[in-house]
């Protein structure tokens, strides 16, 4: 399994923001930037683009094989393996409760840690990196109401042509202010959702995902 | 101790180990106080292992566990010694000191209190040794003679006199030993002659006739004759001599500049005890000498008295505790005392104790994790260069080189299953650990309840994961506090009842297979079943109407479920309805199973059956629908293939006829609702079954394929798919194949309820659905309601429902 952290690092240098190294981490990277140079990583699911703050993500993969969990909720792909260290995989799409778009070549595996655990998140593709000073977020999102809004931190606004990873959609290049929803991981992963409950019979037919790769 | 030390946490392990041997020792001999006496070797080891706390306490500057250590250790000297008599009172003041040592080594921060004053128990410890008994009499010893006796410490003179005391004969056994293969065979020896007697002492006779040789008297004790002892000892350049009244002028000395008398190796002279002479005659004798009358020493041969009737004691005591005691060239020359200040003591055995304690290091488990995951990684790598073979082969013109590689990677394929199991054997430990800590626990208990209890242990050797040890400890404390508590009625009915007023409590592991068994047995007053089933209603655990159809068995589980508590008020010692249910959610995460068995009136059997360890097991792997799974093998008893017609249906749920037994059908597919992953053809007419589960319960797990079995490495899976109900884990199968790990005990109490449902349910349901294989669907898709009910809110669910929310 090729795993692209080059990916990333693409990403970065797109952004022009000074790369921070594994050393910088380890040495409180995060703690010497300044408020106002809070990174996300921004990424596109279902036509939306969400974001995660750079630090919550170890790595970004390539999409992999993943074996199916029963009795666990649909958004649950399945359960990966990375080196020897295994960890639940989630369709974000799903999650989201978004209408799943077919996956092309630009889908990758966001591996996100909490609380020292991994998860890989499958999302439609990686953008860049973008800088949103942190009163630009807006923390409490008004317009999103309804099961989501669990899941979301904030909404951040990024100026700019995107750079569109090739194959998506079209409509988001110009000098409009694109949304960049940001995600709470804590809500989006709460282990009390993984396992389905109820009757064990199937959830949402369509999109068998098990044993991709 | 306040002081935090960079090395505070290494002395406390390293301390904590100390306590553990004397804690472990001084069971025992409680134990064997009862029988009436003591062997003075776990009277030495209670010792050594108080010295070297001591030192230890001293190299760290712990003042406080230094100064109870000292005082601790004047009063086993005095045991030691025989000036103290090792009764009730002298233990429990012993044993209040190993609590003592407990709370001086718990960590200051972690805890608001002061730093436990230890002056109340220096006090009593001083008292005992200030009360001590009445010197005896003393024997006279000079036939003995005067070279031996000059050179004996105090505490071998103690020795010679009590084994003339209790009418042992003494022996001088000769040995001469190869300068080169001394340790082995001093050591080989010693083991022989503990096994007819004691080792008073060991005596350097050299007399420099030969440099590649050293010569040695052993002081013996022995019951046995000097026949017996010379066809069991004499062997090379080992005599036995017996030591006599009438022979004390003739007796060995010592001392380098005596020639010695060079006895004749040939023969062992068998008869040189002369009939009618007394064995060991002590001249004087109190009448009140408890020991039995000297004994001729032509008295029939009796069989080699082992003169410790217990069986062998844990395995884990004797590296630490009992260095060997060196021969005797230090004796004469004691070695500086490291600590200066203290009551004389063997320098000897104070190094040789240090030096063992050294000998082992502490490992972090989870480094030994990370060890597991390289090997685990490793096979796959592996897995790959077979891969590589196989292309290599496809070259025909590469034959040598294949054929070489074939071989270096059967090589690296053996050796890397021997280093699996290094690695699994070194997180091995003997159950014991967790049962010494348990006979504190009963000890304490039967004294604050009143209860006198005996605790029989046995198969403390039986070696299980260290993860597994560390986790049963909980469990095992909550069903020894139950049985004292509920279990063992109290002395006055006891007598009533005609029982023993002491309860009995058993403890035994064993390694049945695969698995390891523990098993938790009182002789009380059992369990009444119908007593539980009331107090199930009256605690809301079942419903009336459900209760008038609960089995024995049934009604038993219930002490399983969460909140249930026969006691009507909390105790101190139980009754808070905790603990069972904490008992039963904590074996079954380390795939354990627990079944009771109790008859009223006679006593309740707990056996934990355990796998042995959690980190490789040998599975099954099986397909159902297209997925791979692993069951553990050990709970797999056996596969059978099964003709659809043998399949019968009753009350809509589907079973088979096994051994005369009704065995009841899981489909694996439906349980977990299977999205059928590829067309695979499949026989029609015949399934596969593989029966899992323990004893009475048991379920047929209907699958499409086996797959073989294997070992596999277990991976936990991450808190968000845990608790996923029926998967226990998951491990990789070649080629980062990740495949999921069925959780066998929680299938068969879904199989159990599933059945359980269908009985009740399944009339109407099953009925209307009609069809056995609808008949199933129908029962299955109940069961699964009532599988899940815990989960769900679980008002409905059945008598088990509550594990299931707890799990």
């Amino acid at each position: 399994m090729s795993v692209e952290r080059e990916d990333m690092w693409q990403a970065l240098l797109r952004s022009g923001e000074t790369l921070a190294t594994d050393e910088d981490y380890e040495h409180g990277y995060k703690r010497e930037v300044p408020q106002d140079l809070q990174q996300y990583v921004s990424f596109r699911v279902s036509g939306e683009i969400y974001g995660l703050p750079i630090h919550e993500i170890e790595e970004i993969s390539k999409v992999f094989g993943t074996t199916h969990v029963p009795r666990t909720a649909d958004f649950l792909v399945g359960i990966g393996n990375v080196r020897g260290r295994i960890m639940p995989v989630i369709d974000l799409a799903r999650r989201l409760r978004l209408r799943p778009v077919e996956r092309g070549r630009t889908a990758r595996v966001l591996i996100v840690n909490l609380n020292d655990e991994s998860y890989g998140l499958v999302v439609d593709a990686v953008i860049d990196v973008i800088r949103i000073p942190p009163e630009k977020i807006e923390e409490k999102p008004g317009g999103i109401t309804g099961p989501r809004a669990e899941y979301i931190r904030g909404l951040g606004r990024r100026k700019g042509a995107v750079t569109v990873a090739k194959g998506a959609d079209v409509k988001d290049r110009g000098v409009v202010e694109d949304i960049v929803i940001i995600l709470n991981l804590t809500t989006l992963l709460d282990p009390k959702d993984f396992i389905r409950t109820g009757p064990a019979v199937g959830g949402p037919s369509g999109g068998g995902e098990e044993g991709r790769g | 101790m306040s002081s935090v030390d960079q090395n505070a946490s290494e002395f406390i392990a390293e301390a904590q180990e100390v306590i553990e041997t004397f804690s472990r020792t001084l069971l025992e001999l409680e134990a064997q106080s009862r029988t009436g006496s003591t062997d003075p070797d776990l009277l030495n080891a209670a010792f050594r292992a108080i010295h070297s706390l001591k030192g230890l306490a001293g190299l760290f500057g712990a003042a406080a566990i230094g100064g109870l250590s000292h005082t601790l250790e004047s009063t086993l000297d005095s045991l030691r010694l025989g000036k103290l008599g090792l009764g009730r009172v002298v233990l429990d003041v012993l044993f209040e000191a190993i609590e003592m040592f407990g709370r001086l080594l718990t960590p200051r921060d972690e805890t608001d209190e002061p730093e436990p004053d230890i002056e109340p128990i220096l006090a009593r410890l001083r008292a005992l040794t200030e009360q001590e008994a009445p010197e005896l009499p003393q024997d006279n010893l000079e036939w003995v003679g005067e070279a031996i006796l000059s050179v004996l410490t105090e505490y071998e003179e103690h020795r010679l006199r009590e084994n003339i005391r209790s009418g042992r004969g003494l022996f001088r056994v000769h040995a001469k030993f190869d300068i080169l293969a001394i340790d082995v065979g001093i050591e080989q020896l010693k083991d022989k002659m503990k096994l007819y007697g004691e080792v008073i002492t060991y005596l350097p006779s050299a007399d420099g006739s030969s440099d590649d040789a050293i010569e040695l008297d052993i002081l013996l004790g022995s019951k046995s004759s000097l026949a017996e002892l010379s066809s069991a000892l004499a062997v090379g350049d080992v005599t036995v001599h017996r030591l006599a009244a009438a022979e004390a002028s003739s007796a060995i000395t010592p001392a380098p500049a005596h020639k010695p008398a060079s006895p004749a190796p040939a023969s062992p002279a068998p008869a040189s005890p002369a009939p009618g002479r007394a064995a060991a005659p002590p001249p004087t004798r109190t009448a009140a000498a408890s020991a039995p009358p000297p004994r001729p020493a032509a008295a029939p041969p009796q069989t080699p008295a082992r003169r410790d009737p217990e069986p062998a004691p844990a395995p884990a005591r004797a590296p630490v505790a009992r260095g060997p005691v060196t021969p005797a060239p230090s004796r004469r020359e004691p070695a500086p005392v490291p600590l200066g200040d203290d009551a004389p003591v063997e320098a000897a055995s104070s190094e040789t104790s240090l030096r063992s304690l050294s000998q082992t290091v502490r490992v972090d488990l989870r480094r030994l994790d990370l060890l597991m995951n390289l090997v685990g990684e490793l096979g796959l790598v592996q897995n790959n260069l077979a891969g590589v073979l196989e292309a290599v082969r496809q070259l025909d013109h590469s034959a040598d080189v294949s054929r070489e590689l074939s071989v270096q990677i059967r090589d690296m394929t053996r050796k890397l299953a021997l280093l699996q199991q290094c690695i699994l054997d070194v997180r091995m430990v003997p159950i014991g650990q967790v049962f010494d800590k348990l006979a504190r626990v009963v000890r304490k208990l039967s004294r604050d309840l009143d209860k006198e209890i005996r605790l029989v242990i046995s198969g403390a050797e039986t070696v299980l994961d260290k993860l597994i040890v560390e986790e049963l400890s909980d469990p095992l404390m909550h069903m020894i506090r139950n049985c004292i508590d509920h279990g063992i009625e109290p002395a006055g009915e006891r007598a009533r009842l005609g029982k023993q007023p002491a309860g009995r409590i058993e403890l035994r592991a064993f390694q049945k297979g695969n698995r390891v068994v523990i098993e938790v047995e009182d002789d009380g007053g059992g369990i009444d079943w119908l007593r539980i089933r009331d107090m199930g209603v009256r605690r809301g655990l079942v419903s009336a109407e459900e209760a008038v159809s609960m089995t024995p068995s049934e009604a038993i589980n219930l002490i399983f479920s969460p909140g249930f508590s026969i006691r009507e008020h909390a105790t101190e010692v139980s009754g808070r309805g905790v603990g069972m249910d904490i008992v039963k959610t904590n074996i079954a995460k380390l795939s354990g199973m627990i079944d009771v068995t109790t008859e009223v009136g006679r006593g309740t059997k707990f056996a934990i059956t355990l796998p042995v360890t959690l980190a490789i097991i040998q599975a099954l792997v099986i397909q159902s629908a297209g997925h791979t799974f692993c069951i553990p093998l050990n709970s797999v008893l056996e596969s059978i293939m099964v003709e659809v017609r043998e399949i019968s249906t009753i009350e809509g749920h589907e079973v088979i006829i096994l051994n005369k037994r009704t065995l009841p059908l899981l489909y694996l597919s439906r349980l977990f609702a299977l999205r059928p992953l590829s067309r695979t053809y499949r026989d029609p007419n015949r399934v596969y079954v593989v029966v899992v589960g323990l004893a009475q319960h048991r379920v047929g797990l209907v699958v499409d394929e086996l797959l073989g079995q294997q070992d596999v490495v277990i991976k936990p899976l991450g808190s968000a798919v845990r608790n996923v109900p029926g998967i226990a884990g998951a491990t990789e199968l070649g080629a980062n194949r990740t495949v999921l790990l069925l959780d066998v005990g929680r299938l068969v109490d879904e199989g159990v309820r599933q059945a359980d449902a269908a009985i009740s349910i399944g009339g109407s349901l099953g009925g209307s659905l009609g069809g056995s294989g609808g008949g199933n669907l129908g029962g299955a898709s109940v069961g699964g309601n009532s599988g899940f009910g815990g989960l769900s809110g679980g008002t409905q669910s059945s008598h088990l429902g509550g594990t299931t929310h707890v799990r």
